[in-house]
């Protein structure tokens, strides 16, 4: 059940009447059986395993705060992340490494394996095996106490508007909120609708748009020539972009609409200045999950190697943000380059900072920006390609510069529909974090938001593509 | 000897970040200095550990919110030494 659906939109209205009708310190229930039912909608095999991952990492939680001695708490933690990865792999990646395996017995000239059985892939399970793993990590390290409230917890671990693609929540930030959950203001109901049709917008006049340009070149990719996959590639940043920042930006305002308040996801990420700043403005629940539970232990676990301390905690980090958006080889590959941009970035911070202090401020910044744009575009190849051999193929688009395949792709579009594209990513790149700061702000006045929603559903009603049941971040 | 360590201390920042007039106090956060990042921060501890000759783990990092609780750290293994 999709946001942007009909169905979707009659059961959160039931919820928020419901909610409304009931006490405070029992909202917890209405909301914890709304994500059962909405979530029990993709079947009983994925809710087991939803309660099997809920039991288990609240056990877990409780054996850590009991347990004193460390070693014991260390081998505990292992165990529980063992468990977790295990049932993330089997039902994820099982797939990959049958295919890895595959290709070793090949290579060495050995029979085949009889092919393994294939489960599919339950809705969100990356993201709340994450997001549970997170509350075992900071009892661990004692940065919250195990919690007592079964229900608060289970409800944590599966709340509705962000079970199928996070954002990834914060036990300490998110578990609080559960005992007392207020009514809304009017002010904050207003900032949440208007943040829910803004999150819509983004998706059906941008996003989906976008990809009816991408899509077709991707499903043809030789031939295209450097030009037509230059367009695209800028196509599909802003696609991806626009998909996942409205999907995040709705799961805020239906988190709002119930009275609890979950992470912002993007901090306008092609405003960055190289990649190591982009990471910190892209997909903020999950960088900040990786940074705080796999790059700072492992840098500080192996902090007597110094050097290699970094260059070991990059790469493991980012082999692992990449294996975590799905079981291709595609995946790694990105993580992997990003890992490589980042050591790069490292290791030249002083040589950059001497260039910048001799070149125009305004100047650097803007060769920066565009520079780390188009690295990103080119590395979000990896991101969309099905598979490498997909990869090479559109890449090596990039040794044919003629303008012809350009001017045919051209003929064939509606150009007011391209200069109605190329205003649209325009005006997302200039006005974006103006109107968000906006929307942000506590003395808007309510005329305001009235004709910015009008607008925005006029934008959806004349330009919104209808019919699209999918975010792109579902698939991870 | 609080405030030695606390001199310490910011003797330590001032060397990893090539900066004299920088100056932390106990609700100092990496918000609070420009540049303050991972690696950065890897270097204040490893730092500390030189100048107090002294052992910081991973987990005892990973609890750190402020200068305050560094500080704090410091002083516990100080006086267990």
């Amino acid at each position: 059940m999709v946001f942007q659906s009909w169905n979707f939109i009659v059961f959160l209205f039931v919820v928020i009447g419901v909610h409304r009708l009931t006490r405070s310190d029992w909202r917890w229930l209405i909301l914890l059986l709304a994500s059962y039912f909405f979530y029990g909608l993709t079947g009983w095999a994925p809710l087991l395993l939803l309660l099997i991952t809920t039991v288990w990492t609240f056990q877990v939680g409780s054996i850590l705060g009991s347990v004193k001695d460390q070693a014991k708490r260390y081998r505990i933690l292992v165990l529980s992340v063992a468990f977790q990865v295990g049932l993330l792999g089997i039902f994820k990646y099982l797939g990959f490494f049958e295919s890895l395996i595959q290709q070793f017995l090949q290579l060495f000239q050995q029979p085949a394996m009889s092919n393994w059985h294939r489960f599919i892939l339950p809705l969100g399970i990356s993201f709340y095996t994450f997001q549970s793993m997170g509350y075992v990590f900071d009892v661990y390290y004692k940065i919250r106490k195990p919690i007592e409230h079964l229900g608060h917890y289970a409800l944590f671990v599966c709340f509705f508007p962000q079970i199928q693609s996070g954002p990834i929540g914060r036990s300490k930030k998110m578990l609080p909120q559960f005992g007392n959950i207020p009514n809304l203001t009017a002010d904050q109901f207003r900032f949440y609708c208007t943040l829910f049709i803004w999150g819509l917008m983004k998706k059906l006049v941008i996003a989906d748009r976008l990809g009816n340009y991408v899509d077709p070149i991707y499903q043809q990719p030789i031939g295209q020539g450097a030009w037509v996959w230059s367009w695209t590639l800028l196509l599909y940043t802003f696609q991806l972009y626009a998909d996942f920042s409205a999907y995040s930006d709705m799961a805020r305002a239906i988190a709002g609409f119930v009275g609890i308040e979950i992470p912002e996801n993007f901090m306008y990420p092609y405003k960055a200045n190289n990649i190591t700043d982009f990471w910190r403005r892209w997909h903020l629940s999950l960088s900040g999950w990786l940074r705080d539970y796999i790059y700072t232990p492992v840098l500080f676990a192996f902090k007597k190697y110094k050097e290699g301390a970094i260059v070991l905690a990059i790469i493991i980090t980012f082999v692992i943000c990449g294996i975590w958006h799905g079981p291709k080889m595609t995946f790694v590959i990105f993580g992997f380059t990003q890992a490589m941009l980042l050591l790069f970035e490292y290791w030249t911070k002083e040589k950059r900072a001497a260039v910048q202090a001799k070149l125009p401020a305004t100047l650097y910044q803007s060769v920066s920006v565009i520079l780390s744009f188009v690295t990103i575009s080119i590395c979000f190849v990896l991101f969309r390609a099905d598979n490498m051999n997909e990869t090479f193929s559109v890449l090596s688009e990039f040794s044919n510069w003629s303008l012809v395949p350009f001017k045919s792709y051209l003929a064939e579009k509606n150009v007011s529909r391209l200069m109605g594209i190329i205003a649209l990513i325009a005006a997302l790149v200039i006005f974006e974090e103006r109107i968000e700061n906006k929307m942000r702000s506590a003395s808007l006045s309510t005329n305001w938001q009235r004709l910015f929603v009008m607008v925005l559903l006029v934008l959806i009603g004349v330009a919104g593509v209808l019919g699209k049941d999918e975010f792109i971040y579902f698939q991870f | 000897m609080s405030h030695n360590v606390s001199e310490r201390v910011n003797g330590v920042f001032r060397k990893v970040f090539k900066n004299e007039s920088i100056t932390v106090n106990r609700d100092t956060t990496a918000k609070d200095i420009t540049g303050w990042d991972s690696i950065t921060h890897l270097h204040i501890i490893s730092g500390m550990e030189e100048e107090f000759q002294i052992e910081i783990t991973g987990f005892e990092v990973m609890n750190m919110e402020n200068v305050g609780d560094l500080m704090d750290l410091l002083e516990e293994k100080l006086s267990d030494q």
